[in-house]
């Protein structure tokens, strides 16, 4: 059939033309290793950026500006966490506090003595605290096995023995499961450190009280709390701290409301921590009219670390579009060049496309035939391409996001990648087919072969 | 039968002031051996590239077995129904005598299979007289005269109704010249097909059966006067 002998003789053309389907093998293969390299870079960093917008969000700081400024209450701190603006809340309330019957870690006898004993020794100076009750969403912990962000000081703790702790077996001190949660339910319920456990020989199961310091008008009132022990985490071995309260070791972790709500009317002295992250920082303006409305005090600046996102998002996010440029540029550059080189090779070709339309070859077919060839070749220089291209991504994504000052990305090339990059190829072959066609239909046969003549 | 019918042809190549061929008729016959003779550049070889449907005359017409090759698929025609021998040759210069031939056959969609295209091909070429380890060689590294063998085999490798050849023993000794004739009048008188060859041989003129030649851009019936008979 005359069609596959119009193909049979592009494949062996190949071989015929061998400098000439080189030149065109290397150049393809140049585009397309830098455009895989490209494409995997501007496909990572894009990722990268819509995961980074994602996990890091942009935390906003609501500033006291007087030093009179009252504190935000536990109920102002939930109340601006249910803004639809945020990515997610961290919100803790802490409060220092003391033990008749338990010892701190740090403690020591001769610097302080007199920290757990009396309560003349809060004098209004909480550094002589022995250690700190934290009140995280607790409920939250154990409802959802994991470890949630709305925990601060997380680094200092066994994220994996939290999570275990947070599973209903272990809370239940044995392997039935309990089968559902309720918020509160976790009032007077928490769980200590495997250091400090082991210092004053608690157990899962055991109570324990502690007196907290609280100020009524200036004075201090102290409010004895009693706990019961739900789990123990395994913790890090404590560092040295200025004060023991300082050290998470000595950490009672209880469950937010148990730790607000001992503060009672007209007290002071829970501290709520709360931090806000939005999903974007654009949205600080609408977050910032609904927390005034849900009665922020005009004495708290709020503010976003843009900058601080923008480090973080800003050099990948350049990246991205730079890749993109890049991408583009290289584009137009294949388009360009392939055109060029096909336009040369028909030149070059034109007696022996001559002799084939002179057998009586038709144009379409003698188009195929060299649509045909340039298609192989570039097939095989896209397989050569995607392999060096992909060797290549890793090294410069690297380098460039070093530049940059970023972090290290892991940047690699994904089905759909190589189906755009093949899409590029073909197009890239199809004008180069075009062009091939549109140029064979402007000789006639005779031409052809007089001019050469 | 009338195999190609030529009805006032006239043709000027693009730019230029003269026509090369002025009102041509001539009508070729299926089983004849025919000789067009003529000075160079008197436009012989324009003539034949009308013929074997390279291009279109400017007016008049050229009629193959009754239709015009203006209507007709001239690419089908050059490929099945003419087999044309190049003055210039036009082979394939990168690929081998053999593939020049099988190519042609593959083009026409002559039905054998590889094998059978070059078996036939492989026949074809030594009756031309080249041998297949010449044949095996790249067109590029033949002698002119073994090129022009090869331009003949492949004219005939689809066993075309009309073979239009342009000087097709220029290049040829005179034993050569005899053999390769010997073939054209088998292709004519044994096969019934129309052979048309431009000549400046006297041996060619000799064993055709109608001579014509071309003056002034037409076409005359009968040898032309020679050149060297007005010398002495
Ligand atoms: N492509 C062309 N463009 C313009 N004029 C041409 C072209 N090709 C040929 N000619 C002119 O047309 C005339 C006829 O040329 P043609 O090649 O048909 O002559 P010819 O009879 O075959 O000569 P020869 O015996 O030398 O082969 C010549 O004057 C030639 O210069
Ligand atoms: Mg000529």
């Amino acid at each position: 059939m005359p069609v596959n002998c119009a193909i049979e003789n592009a494949l062996l053309n190949i071989l015929k033309n061998k400098s000439r389907n080189i030149l065109l093998g290397v150049i393809t293969f140049v585009i397309i290793t830098a455009e895989v390299a490209g494409m995997s870079i501007y496909n990572a960093s894009g990722t990268i950026v819509k995961e980074f917008k994602a996990r890091f969000g942009s935390e906003v700081a609501l500033t006291p500006l007087k030093k009179s400024a009252e504190g935000i209450t536990a109920e102002q701190a939930i109340a601006f966490s249910e803004s639809e603006c945020l990515l997610s809340t961290d919100i803790n309330s802490s409060l220092t506090c003391r033990s008749d019957t338990l010892k701190a870690i740090g403690q020591t006898e001769g610097r302080s003595p007199n920290i757990i004993q009396g309560r003349e020794n809060y004098g209004g100076d909480l550094s002589n605290a022995a250690m700190r009750l934290r009140g995280g969403q607790f409920d939250k912990i154990l409802a959802e096995g994991k470890l949630p962000a709305i925990l601060t000081d997380v680094k200092f703790w066994n994220r994996s023995l939290l999570a275990r702790a947070a599973r209903p077996a272990f809370r239940a001190g044995n392997n039935d499961p309990i089968p559902s949660f309720k918020v509160g339910q976790y009032k007077n319920e928490c769980i200590v450190s495997s250091e400090f456990a082991k210092l004053n020989q608690l157990a899962v199961g055991d109570h324990i009280s502690v007196q907290a310091g609280l100020f009524e008008s200036g004075t201090l009132v102290e409010t004895s709390i009693s706990l019961t022990i739900v789990g123990i985490y395994v913790s890090a071995p404590s560092a040295a701290y200025p004060a023991s309260y300082q050290n998470p070791n000595n950490e009672i972790i209880a469950d937010f409301n148990t730790v607000a709500s001992i503060q009672k009317e007209g007290q002071t002295g829970v501290a709520v921590n709360a931090t806000y992250c939005l999903k974007s920082p654009e949205l600080l303006a609408l977050f910032e009219e609904e927390i005034r409305s849900k009665g922020l005090s005009p004495d708290f600046s709020v503010t976003t670390d843009e900058a601080g996102y923008r480090r973080l998002v800003g050099p990948i996010e350049n990246l991205n579009s730079v890749s993109l440029a890049f991408l583009l540029m290289l584009f137009a550059l294949g388009v360009a060049v392939m055109a060029l080189v096909s336009m040369l090779a028909i030149r070059e070709r034109k007696y022996e496309i001559g002799v084939l339309r002179a057998m009586g070859m038709k144009k379409g077919q003698v188009a195929l035939g060299l649509w045909v060839e340039t298609a192989a070749v570039t097939t095989v220089c896209f397989a050569l391409g995607m392999l060096a291209g992909g060797l290549l991504s890793q090294p410069i994504s690297d380098t460039l996001l070093a530049a940059s000052g970023s972090i290290p990305v892991s940047v690699s090339i994904s089905p759909l990648t190589a189906l755009e990059i093949f899409a590029v190829a073909i197009v890239l072959a199809s004008i180069a087919g075009f062009v091939s066609v549109s140029q064979i239909t402007k000789y006639e046969p005779m031409k052809i072969l007089m001019e050469r003549n | 039968m009338t195999c190609l019918e030529l009805k006032s042809v006239s043709y000027r190549y693009g730019g230029a002031r003269d026509l090369v061929l002025d009102g041509i008729s001539a009508s070729f016959e299926m089983g004849k051996v025919y000789a067009i003779t003529g000075e160079s550049g008197s436009g012989k070889s324009t003539l034949l590239s009308l013929m074997s449907g390279l291009d279109i005359c400017g007016s008049g017409d050229i009629l193959y077995m009754g239709k015009s090759l203006r209507d007709i698929d001239r690419d089908a025609y050059r490929a099945k129904s003419a087999g044309v021998v190049f003055q210039s040759f036009n082979l394939l210069l990168n690929s081998t005598a053999l593939y020049n031939v099988t190519l042609s056959m593959g083009i026409s969609g002559i039905p054998l299979d590889s094998n059978g295209k070059k078996m036939a091909a492989q026949a074809l070429l030594e009756k031309v007289g080249v041998n297949s380890a010449t044949a095996s060689r790249k067109v590029l590294k033949l002698s002119g005269g073994e090129q022009q063998r090869v331009g003949i085999a492949r004219a005939l490798s689809h066993n075309p109704d009309v073979v239009i050849a342009d000087e097709p023993t220029g290049n040829l000794d005179a034993e050569t010249e005899s053999a390769i004739l010997k073939i054209f009048a088998d292709v004519a008188h044994g096969d019934g097909k129309c052979v048309i060859l431009v000549t400046h041989s006297e041996s060619v003129t000799a064993m055709a059966d109608e001579v014509f030649s071309l003056c002034d851009g037409k076409l005359a019936y009968g040898e032309a006067k020679r050149e060297d008979e007005f010398g002495l």
